[in-house]
C-alpha cells in the first residue's frame, strides 16, 4: 500500500541494521540513475542538538542506498535560508566528508539552474524549481523530526519548503501552511525517510528546541502519511496540523496510514514527544500583540 | 528643532535608531545616506525622511546638520567620524567607536580641537539592571568590587549582517559580540593592569573565532572574568558584580536584577522578584510596547545626547569614558594573536 508507514526502532545503537531494514521494507524502485536527497540544515547547530541532519544517519543512509544503487549519481541537497548558508553548513556539519566517502555530491540549490513550473497551488500558481529536482529519478526528503513553534511539527513536507528559491524564507511565515503545500506541489518528493533518532521537542523548535532521543527511523512513499504518523508522535491529530491537512486536501497524500513497525504497542506508546500545547497557544496569542 | 543626518541604513538604523527619532520631540532626521540607494529609499519612505544621499561628503556638503548619526559597520567609523569633525558636525556613533586605540585617540583629539561632541552608543550602560548596579556601586552599597563575572553567548553570526562574517574586517568576537560586556566591566572596574590568562577557539571550517575566555586584573584590584561564545546553544547575558558589601546579579533577555542577601534561601522575596519581572514583561507585551521596550536604553541615551547638544553639556558617553574598554579590547586582541602564534610555533616544532 502506498500509504504504509514503516517505523524502525534503532536497537542497541545498531543504526546500520535499522537503516537497511527500513530501506528493505519501503518499496524503493529498482532502477534509478540519479537520486536527490533533501537534507535539513536549518541553522548552525550540531548533530547533538537534533536541529540538523545527523552525519551519522546520512552516512548509513548513503551506505544502504549504495548497496541498492551502486552506480547511481547521488546528490545531497540543501538551499540557503534566512540564517543558514548551505555551502558553509555542508562543511561545518561534516556532510562533505560523508558524501565523498560514498561517492555522492553535495549541492547548494542556490547555485543550481532554476526553471519555472506551473502549479495549482494554494497561493502560488508558478514556482521556480531547481533542475536537479526535475532531472533526478528519485527525490527523497530526509527531514529531522522536530517540533515547530508555528506549524507544530516539521518533517517531510516542511523539509521540502526549504527548497524555495527565496533566501529569506521567513517572509512566508505569515502563510506558512499554504507555502509548505505549494512547495510540495512544485518539488515532489517520492520518498520520505525521517531521522527520528535525536529529535527536538518543546516550542523552541525547529532550531532551538530541547534534544530528545527517540531512536526511530521512519519511512514511506506517502509523504503526508509519514508526516501524519510523526504528528501523532508529537501528540497532535494530523487534522489539527494545518499543512498536513491542506496537503491531504491537495491530494499530495493521505492522512490515514497503515503502520508497520518492529515495536510492540507498549514500546510505541513510550515514543511520545513533549510539545507543551498550552505554551504553544499562549505564545501564539502573544505573537498577535507584536 | 535638531536636524540629524543618518549614515548607514542597515538593521540597527531600521530597528533602533529611526523608530526612536520618530518618537522623540524636537528632533528630525533630515537626510539618510547609504551606498545602497534602494535600501535608503525604503527607509526614507517608511520613516518619512525627505532626502537621500549616496555618500557622506554629499551629506555634509548639502545638509545643515546639528549632528550625524553613524550606523555603518565598525571598520568605517574612524573615517566617517574624522570627516564629520572636519565639517564641524557633532557625532553620535554606534559602537565600536574604532577598531584601535590610536584611531579612537585621533577622534578624541580632533573632536576637542574642533569643539565637536562625540557620543558613542554604549547604550547597555542605560539598561536598567546595569544602571541600578552602578548606582548601588556609586552609593557604596556594593562596597569594593572584588570580582566581576560576565558571560555573553550569542547564536550564529550568519543571522547578522554579512560584513560581520569577515573577521578581518569586523574583529567579530571582541568588537561586535563582546564589546558591551567589556565596556560594562571597564565602566565598573576602570583601567586594567594585566590580562592574566586567555583561551580562544578558532573554528577552521567557519574561519572565525567562536570562543574567548579571559581573566583580567584591574588596577583597582578587581578580577574580571570574561566568557564570550558564538554559535552557542542559547543566548546568554550574565553580568555579576561581587563586592565586599554585597553581590549583584544581573541578566538580559529578559532583564533581571537581583541583590544577594546574607541568607541563601529566601523564597518569598525571590517569588516577588520573579513575579514582578514576569508582570513587567507581560505588561509590555499586552500594551504592545514590546518594540519600544527593546530599545529603551538607546532612547535614554539619545534623549540625553540631544539635551547635551541643546545645553552645550558633555555627551552621556563621551570618548574619554570608553577609553579603558578600548584599551582592554586591544590588549585582548594582542593576547589572542600572541597565544595563537605561540601555539603555531609549538606545532611547527
Amino acid at each position: 500500500m502506498k500509504n504504509t508507514v514503516y517505523a524502525v526502532k534503532i536497537r542497541s545503537n545498531r543504526l546500520r541494521e535499522s537503516m537497511e531494514q527500513l530501506l528493505q521494507r519501503t518499496m524503493l524502485p529498482t532502477k534509478v540513475e540519479s537520486i536527490a536527497i533533501k537534507i535539513n540544515m536549518c541553522d548552525f547547530r550540531l548533530r547533538e542538538t537534533g536541529a540538523t541532519s545527523d552525519p551519522l544517519v546520512i552516512d548509513e543512509l548513503l551506505s544502504a542506498l549504495r548497496k541498492i544503487y551502486p552506480n547511481s549519481e547521488i546528490f545531497l541537497i540543501e538551499n540557503d535560508a534566512t540564517t543558514a548558508l548551505a555551502d558553509i553548513l555542508f562543511s561545518y556539519l561534516g556532510i562533505i566528508e560523508i558524501a565523498k566517502k560514498h561517492g555522492a555530491n553535495t549541492l547548494n540549490l542556490s547555485h543550481d539552474r532554476w526553471v519555472k513550473k506551473e502549479i495549482d497551488g494554494l497561493i502560488f500558481k508558478k514556482m521556480q524549481v531547481p533542475t536537479v529536482l526535475e532531472n533526478c529519478d528519485l527525490v527523497i526528503t530526509h527531514p529531522k523530526l522536530k517540533t515547530h513553534g508555528i506549524t507544530k511539527i516539521t518533517c517531510g513536507l516542511k523539509n521540502m519548503f526549504g527548497c524555495l528559491r527565496e533566501k529569506r524564507k521567513i517572509k512566508f511565515h505569515r502563510f506558512l501552511d499554504e507555502a509548505i503545500v505549494d512547495s510540495n506541489l512544485a518539488f515532489r518528493a517520492n520518498f520520505s525517510i525521517v531521522d527520528a533518532n535525536i529529535c527536538q521537542e518543546g516550542i523552541g523548535g525547529p532550531a532551538y528546541g530541547k534534544p530528545r532521543k527517540l531512536g526511530l527511523l521512519i519511512g514511506g512513499m506517502d509523504i503526508v502519511a509519514v508526516d501524519a504518523f510523526c504528528a501523532r508522535l508529537i501528540g497532535f491529530r494530523p487534522w489539527f496540523v494545518g499543512h498536513i491537512r491542506k496537503a491531504a486536501h491537495k491530494e499530495l497524500g493521505k492522512m490515514n496510514y497503515e503502520l508497520k513497525t518492529n515495536m510492540s504497542p507498549n514500546e510505541l506508546k513510550t515514543c511520545k514527544m513533549d510539545f507543551s500545547k498550552s505554551e504553544y497557544y499562549f505564545t501564539k496569542l502573544l505573537r498577535k500583540f507584536h | 528643532m535638531i536636524n540629524v543626518g543618518l549614515i548607514g541604513c542597515g538593521q540597527i538604523a531600521e530597528v533602533a535608531h529611526l523608530p526612536c527619532y520618530q518618537r522623540l520631540k524636537g528632533v528630525q532626521v533630515v537626510a539618510l545616506c547609504d551606498l545602497n540607494r534602494t535600501r535608503a529609499k525604503r527607509l526614507s519612505r517608511r520613516f518619512g525622511v525627505a532626502k537621500i544621499h549616496e555618500n557622506s561628503s554629499e551629506l555634509f556638503e548639502k545638509e545643515k546638520l546639528d549632528f550625524v548619526d553613524i550606523c555603518t559597520p565598525g571598520f568605517t567609523h574612524h573615517r566617517l567620524c574624522m570627516e564629520a569633525i572636519q565639517n564641524g558636525v557633532n557625532i553620535l556613533v554606534e559602537k565600536p567607536l574604532a577598531l584601535s586605540v590610536v584611531e579612537a585617540n585621533e577622534i578624541d583629539k580632533a573632536s576637542k580641537i574642533e569643539g565637536v561632541k562625540v557620543c558613542v552608543v554604549h547604550d547597555y550602560r542605560f539598561k536598567e539592571p546595569f544602571a541600578k548596579a552602578m548606582n548601588m556601586y556609586k552609593e557604596g552599597k556594593i562596597g569594593k568590587i572584588k570580582e566581576i563575572t560576565s558571560v555573553q553567548h550569542g547564536l550564529s553570526i550568519y543571522s547578522s549582517p554579512s560584513w560581520l562574517w569577515n573577521e578581518q574586517r569586523s574583529d567579530g568576537i571582541l568588537y561586535e559580540l563582546g564589546i558591551h560586556i567589556v565596556d560594562l566591566q571597564a565602566w565598573f572596574c576602570g583601567k586594567h593592569e594585566e590580562i592574566i590568562g586567555i583561551n580562544t577557539k578558532f573554528d577552521e571550517k567557519l574561519n572565525y573565532h567562536t570562543d574567548l575566555q579571559a581573566m583580567i586584573k584591574y588596577e583597582s584590584g578587581a578580577i574580571g572574568i570574561l566568557d564570550l561564545v558564538w554559535f552557542s546553544s542559547s543566548p546568554v547575558f550574565h553580568f555579576n558584580v561581587y563586592g565586599t558589601a554585597t553581590d549583584v546579579y544581573t541578566e538580559l533577555f529578559p532583564e533581571r536584577f537581583y541583590v544577594a542577601s546574607s541568607s541563601s534561601l529566601r523564597p518569598i522575596p525571590d517569588f516577588f522578584i520573579e513575579a514582578k519581572r514576569v508582570l513587567k514583561f507581560a505588561k509590555k507585551v499586552l500594551l504592545r510596547q514590546r518594540r519600544e521596550y527593546a530599545v529603551y536604553s538607546f532612547m535614554k541615551l539619545l534623549s540625553e545626547y540631544i539635551s547635551a547638544i541643546n545645553e552645550d553639556a558633555e555627551p552621556p558617553v563621551p570618548v574619554k569614558s570608553i577609553m579603558n574598554a578600548m584599551k582592554l579590547l586591544e590588549d585582548l586582541r594582542k593576547k589572542v594573536g600572541n597565544l595563537e602564534s605561540a601555539l603555531a610555533c609549538l606545532e611547527n616544532g
